[in-house]
């Protein structure tokens, strides 16, 4: 019997609270795994060209394409790590069960996937001045709308989150039992070597075209709404089938 | 067995990151920086993003290399300058359009029209023929401006080459210009939502019309391969 009770939205603040600090580490990655990609993408993503009877112009292409990558390979390996045994174990310091560790679990992840997609947007402002200062050639401007910046905030933080969401579900996976963590890089890596020519591909494409073509960013935030919400109900659900400690 | 190369450095690629970072973020006994010394690190990066987020809209947009010109505007003016053309009333147009004009005595009967450095030309050819046989051949150059976005790059482009040799007009295209830039592009997930992403979805681009007008004696006759097209003007 404890002589005290505790709500456990106020476990759950705790548990929250202390993991900001506690995984600083993982800020740290962020902001290495970033300046890597600044770094990776002053080769351009790309080159495209028109002409006319008098004029061949050339224009090479740059984008904080790489960078949004990075940061999405960052949230699916940090939410992986937060599941292993080293970070799960921290939680029992605080009076918890495996609901309120998954909450604060997951209330941590959506603040990493807004500090992430923050940073990864804003990391194109780095790349058009050290561009501007660096670049041979000469620059051409375009403009970015606030429309624009408040669709690629939204749309960046959701790839941010969803990718947090499926590294959660795998690394929860991989604790329920070891063999995951041999089976599902076999299984997706084989679907991306051998799927590229056969008939995989359809459904390779299918899963792709869902998220990643889709236009409508209303559709966008419902699609990874729910994905996100499945994937991680689906982690509180097989974590609850897990040992005591 | 070539496609898996792109496929198994992009697996190296991920796997070499993937070990970066899990050993930057892996709690281990000996940390590579405290908590307040990440702190700072991170508000430092954070600082410098910010910094520069408000400093990127102050850039200079290319004015500076190029005077500032409306695509728009170069389009009209080139339609103008081609109905002028058609009706043979090219004379009135404005000044701004004329490049250059050669003349010559021509006392032959027929002229062959040659391009020099290649099998077509860069301008369009219009002909008409004068009310009189007075020997002689005017040829008139005009062109309308070209331009990039807002930036005028009217000031490149160079005159048609034009002269007679023996019983040939002899016309050069100007060497082509190469012009090079650099451009950011919006991250994918911008621009999945706003569909813009290729060359002309965020640019504007309007090369200029070139004219070749000759007026040419009453009953000159002119020998032009298939490559060469002339329109006559009523």
């Amino acid at each position: 019997m404890s002589l005290s009770r505790i709500s456990l939205q106020e476990v759950v603040k705790r548990q929250y609270t202390y993991k900001l600090r506690a995984y600083i580490q993982v800020f740290m990655s962020l902001v290495f795994i970033q300046v890597l990609g600044i770094l990776f993408s002053f080769n351009g993503v790309g080159m495209m060209g028109t002409s006319s009877n008098t004029f061949d112009i050339s224009v090479h292409f740059y984008s904080a394409d790489i960078v949004v990558i990075f940061t999405l390979l960052w949230a699916f390996i940090s939410a992986i790590l937060i599941t292993t045994q080293a970070y799960r174990n921290d939680d029992f310091a605080f009076i918890t069960n495996r609901l309120s560790s998954n909450l604060s679990n997951m209330l941590f992840l959506l603040t990493i996937s807004l500090v992430g997609g923050l940073t990864a947007l804003l990391s194109s402002h780095i790349m058009r001045i050290l561009m501007f200062v660096l670049g041979q050639s000469e620059y051409l401007y375009t403009p970015t709308e606030v429309s624009e910046w408040i669709i690629g905030l939204i749309a960046t933080v959701l790839y941010v989150l969803l990718f947090a969401a499926i590294g959660y579900f795998v690394g929860t996976l991989v604790q329920l039992h070891k063999i995951f963590a041999v089976l599902l890089p076999v299984i997706f890596f084989g679907i991306l070597i051998l799927g590229a020519g056969t008939m995989n591909e359809a459904i390779f494409r299918n899963v792709f075209e869902f998220i990643f073509e889709e236009s409508s960013l209303a559709l966008f935030m419902v699609k990874i709404g729910v994905l996100a919400a499945l994937l991680f109900s689906g982690s509180a659900l097989l974590s609850n089938r897990m040992e005591v400690r | 067995m070539l496609s898996f190369v792109p496929i198994v450095i992009v697996v190296i690629m991920v796997i070499a990151i993937t070990s970066l970072l899990v050993n930057l973020t892996k709690r281990s006994s000996k940390v590579l920086f405290s908590g307040s010394r990440i702190r700072w690190m991170f508000v430092g990066y954070l600082s410098i993003l910010l910094v520069c987020t408000g400093l990127s809209p102050m850039l200079p947009k290319g004015e500076i290399t190029y005077q500032k010109v409306d695509v728009n505007q170069l389009e009209r003016d080139s339609n103008e300058l081609y109905e002028a053309a058609i009706q043979g009333n090219i004379e009135n147009v404005d000044s701004k359009y004329f490049v250059k004009t050669r003349n010559f005595d021509y006392t032959e009967k027929q002229l062959n029209i040659a391009v020099v450095n290649e099998d077509f030309l860069s301008a369009s050819i219009f002909v008409e023929r004068k009310t009189t046989n007075d020997g002689k051949i005017e040829a008139l150059h005009y062109q309308t401006g070209s331009g990039l976005n807002e930036m005028s790059i009217s000031d490149l482009m160079q005159p048609l080459g034009i002269n007679i040799d023996k019983n040939t007009l002899m016309l050069e295209n100007p060497e082509k210009i190469k012009l090079e830039f650099s451009q950011f592009q919006q991250a994918f997930p911008i621009n999945q939502f706003t569909g813009k992403g290729d060359f002309s979805d965020t640019n504007n681009f309007y090369g200029g019309t070139s004219i070749l007008y000759l007026k040419i004696p009453k009953d000159l006759e002119l020998n032009n391969t298939y490559e060469i097209d002339l329109q006559y003007v009523e």
